[in-house]
């Protein structure tokens, strides 16, 4: 029988902080500089246990007589002898050990999704490119503040008062999930992490800005808003699955997956929120108010009597919703009109 | 120092000016005073769960046999939350019985009590007008401070004014409402019942307190206070829409727009303007309201007719920037106050309308009134369509009206609207 054997010695966290190959047995293990395998522990005595061959040709690990004895992982047992095999786990102080044989297998090798130079993956590693994303964000985000505003547009006034509040807002941003990415997958890419919320924000904003033009052409809004809860079902999906890709080496469907199944509940918890609110009683009535230039009416126009003709269905739906109510008449009592005596 | 030597000033001056008035007419005031004091009382409404007062009015007696008038809302918490209140009057000399309300009129802000007590000197009402200018004494317990009386002047009936009221020109103070308003003789001619401040007051006039009495005595049929109601607010509502809803609707010109001006006579319209050196744009605002309407419940108020007019126009703003003003000057809300109690939520419908002469995009919206069947409030909002730097918005709200004379008027306003070129 083989008698080398390997010991992946563990902390107390399972962090593995040595590999240990024997060249021969037995060997003995403690905190002591003459042991075959030192363990920094001071829960360990200088010599703890001795991992030995016996007459029957098994690996043993016998206890030397230590202060805070020998454990099996497995049941917690403490013992004088334990016999070993592949994959035995013991425990010494707060160490743990780990046995392992030559010609034990290991897992197949993991594929790398997100090698370092991959083609068509978002967002480039370019830094020009990176930089030409965030000043477009910033030209759109100017252009629409222009286009929304009426009175004279101060250009540095709202440089200052605004687009530098976003660009730390979308530093910010960058930089916590950077953190997240450098401690998970050793990378810092932090102006990619920016990329993707800038390119995420604009692709939302453009969209927006175009359905508001639908909604005012066709003088509709139901369409337009399932379109629109969509859209930003796959935007924060996308957004969560790009910075996860740079956060973990997980496979692409995986991730899709998770960040799709995060998109949907997310948006779907907000829209019922927000039927739950149009339930509740408004006094103003809420029409749609957004405008645009004449050229944009897409439909065409009725006369004002088949307009009006309309209401009669508005006007059944608030009898239904009336019917159904409970007839709170307190008539008896007190307040009647009565027949004079 | 200057505060103190104005304020003091207007002390002295108003002594003065009391002690002419009492001097002039202290003695028929004293014997009116002496003759009716017993036939005014104080009417309280307490909740029954605090036993705290929740509001105090005056009553007078109108009758031997006990009836007493005075205004619907010092008793509408207990016409709508009878679980909730109680009413009590309370006699001169500080005795407390409980009557019945018998009937109210919510249009002119009547109620009438019955009480066991026989007064000995009942009030009479008054039908005749009388001239203007001729001395009223109104009567009533202002903010407890207990019976007082206010002299004042007849200024006639409101004129443009959607319900009928009398102009009293003198100093009606909560807690005197639904006292009596009396000439020199002690014959009553108007309840009071609000005012406006400064010296302006408002009577109901007496002959809706006959009415009232007749229709009473007369009614052999008991009805529930949501029939009465919604049977009241029906008719109002058939009387004032049948003003709007005759002749055309006079209009008048707002920008490049002929638009709807004083459709009634008791609209009242103002108009506004608003262009600054430094604003790229400028706003000619008409507004018209009714002013009135009627007082149901604290959260329930209707028959009103609001209307305003913006005409909007830019020199120098481009189509897309101009169209962001004419989104933010359409936020202004209408006055649409209400409650889950009263009103269901709006159902709205929008589209682009040709009227024949101005291209507009118009939202329709409807409520009901889910404890009187039968009445909507509406809101109609159009937006010219037609020039990509001016152009007019409209904003209407009509409560309290049916469904066929919401629609009937709706048609009518939309097609008053044109544009000038």
């Amino acid at each position: 029988m083989e008698a080398i054997i390997i010991i992946e010695v563990s902390d107390q966290h399972g962090k593995i902080v040595e590999r240990y190959r024997t060249p021969k047995l037995p060997i003995r293990i403690g905190r002591a500089y003459d042991n075959d395998l030192i363990v920094d522990d001071p829960y360990v005595c200088p010599h703890h246990c001795e991992v030995v061959l016996n007459e029957a040709g098994e690996i043993v690990v016998n206890d030397l007589s230590s202060v805070n004895g020998t454990y099996a992982m497995a049941d917690g047992s403490r013992s004088g002898q334990f016999p070993v095999d592949a994959d035995s786990r013991l425990r010494i102080g707060h160490t743990m050990l780990h046995f392992k044989l030559p010609d034990q297998a290991v897992e197949a090798t993991r594929f790398d999704h997100t090698p370092l130079h991959q083609k068509g993956e978002w967002p480039p590693r370019l830094l020009s490119f990176n930089i030409a994303v965030l000043l477009l964000g910033a030209l759109v985000m100017t252009a629409k503040e222009y286009l929304g505003s009426y009175n004279m547009f101060e250009y540095w006034r709202y440089f200052f008062s605004q687009q530098i509040p976003a660009l730390l807002a979308v530093a910010g941003w960058a930089a916590v999930w950077s953190i997240i990415s450098r401690v998970t997958a050793h990378r810092f890419s932090f102006f990619r992490h920016a990329t993707i919320l800038v390119s995420i924000l604009l692709a939302i904003t453009m969209s927006d800005y175009l359905l508001d033009f639908l909604k005012f052409g066709f003088a509709s809004q139901g369409p337009f808003e399932v379109i629109s809860i969509g859209l930003s079902m796959v935007a924060i999906a996308l957004l969560l699955f790009w910075h996860l890709r740079l956060c973990s080496d997980q496979s692409r469907s995986r991730l899709m997956m998770g960040a799709s199944a995060f998109a949907v509940v997310f948006v779907s918890l907000v829209q019922i929120n927000d039927y739950l609110d149009s339930q509740e009683f408004h006094r103003s009535p809420l029409y749609p108010t957004n405008l645009k230039p004449p050229a944009f009416q897409i439909v065409k126009s009725e006369p004002v009597d088949d307009f009006l003709m309309k209401s009669e269905q508005i006007r059944k739906k608030i009898d239904q919703e009336i019917e159904v109510l409970p007839t709170a008449e307190h008539s008896q009592g007190v307040v009647a009109t009565r027949p004079e005596k | 120092m200057t505060t103190m030597i104005r304020i003091a000033l207007c002390v002295l001056l108003a002594l003065i000016s009391s002690h002419a008035i009492a001097a002039s007419s202290s003695n028929s005031a004293q014997e009116l005073f002496e003759r009716y004091r017993d036939s005014i009382i104080q009417v309280q409404i307490t909740n029954k769960l605090s036993g705290e007062r929740s509001a105090l009015g005056t009553g007078f007696y109108v009758s031997n046999d006990g009836l007493v008038v005075t205004n619907y809302h010092v008793v509408s918490l207990v016409v709508q939350k009878p679980d909730n209140y109680r009413v009590e009057i309370i006699h001169r000399d500080g005795s407390k019985e409980k009557p019945d309300i018998v009937n109210f009129d919510i249009i002119n802000d009547l109620a009438l009590l019955r009480t066991e007590t026989k007064p000995v000197n009942p009030f009479s009402l008054a039908i005749e007008p009388l001239r203007k200018g001729a001395r009223i004494l109104s009567l009533g317990n202002p903010n407890d401070l207990g019976m007082t009386l206010v002299n004042g002047s007849y200024s006639g009936n409101l004129e443009n004014s959607l319900y009928e009221r009398i102009h009293f020109s003198g100093t009606i103070n909560q807690g005197m409402s639904g006292g009596p308003a009396i000439d020199e003789y002690g014959k009553v001619i108007g309840i009071n019942v609000a005012t406006s401040g400064n010296g302006v007051g408002f009577l109901v006039p007496a002959k809706f307190g006959v009415q009232l009495i007749d229709k009473t005595r007369h009614d052999q049929k008991a009805e529930g206070v949501m029939e009465n109601i919604q049977k009241q607010l029906w008719l109002n509502q058939e009387r004032f829409m049948g003003t709007l809803l005759t002749g055309e609707i006079p209009v008048s010109p707002l920008g490049e727009y002929m638009l709807p001006d004083r459709i009634a006579p008791f609209m009242h319209c103002w108009g506004d303007s608003d262009k600054d050196k430094k604003d790229m744009y400028e706003v000619v605002t008409r507004v018209c309201s009714s002013r009135q309407d009627v007082f149901i419940d604290e959260d329930y108020s209707t028959g009103q007719i609001f209307y305003r007019h913006k005409y909007i126009k830019s020199g120098q703003l481009n189509a897309l920037r101009f169209s962001s003003l004419y989104e933010a000057t359409l936020s202004d809300r209408l006055p649409t106050d209400g409650d889950e109690e009263y009103h269901t939520n709006f159902r709205c419908n929008d589209d682009f309308v040709d009227n024949g002469s101005v291209n507009m995009k118009i939202s329709l919206c409807l409520r009901g009134h889910k404890k009187v069947h039968g009445l909507f409030d509406m809101t109609l909002v159009a937006v010219s369509l037609q020039k990509n730097n001016s152009g007019m918005q409209t904003s209407l709200l009509l409560t309290g009206v049916s469904y066929e004379n919401a629609q009937k008027f709706a048609r009518k306003y939309l097609k008053a609207i044109s544009w000038k070129q």
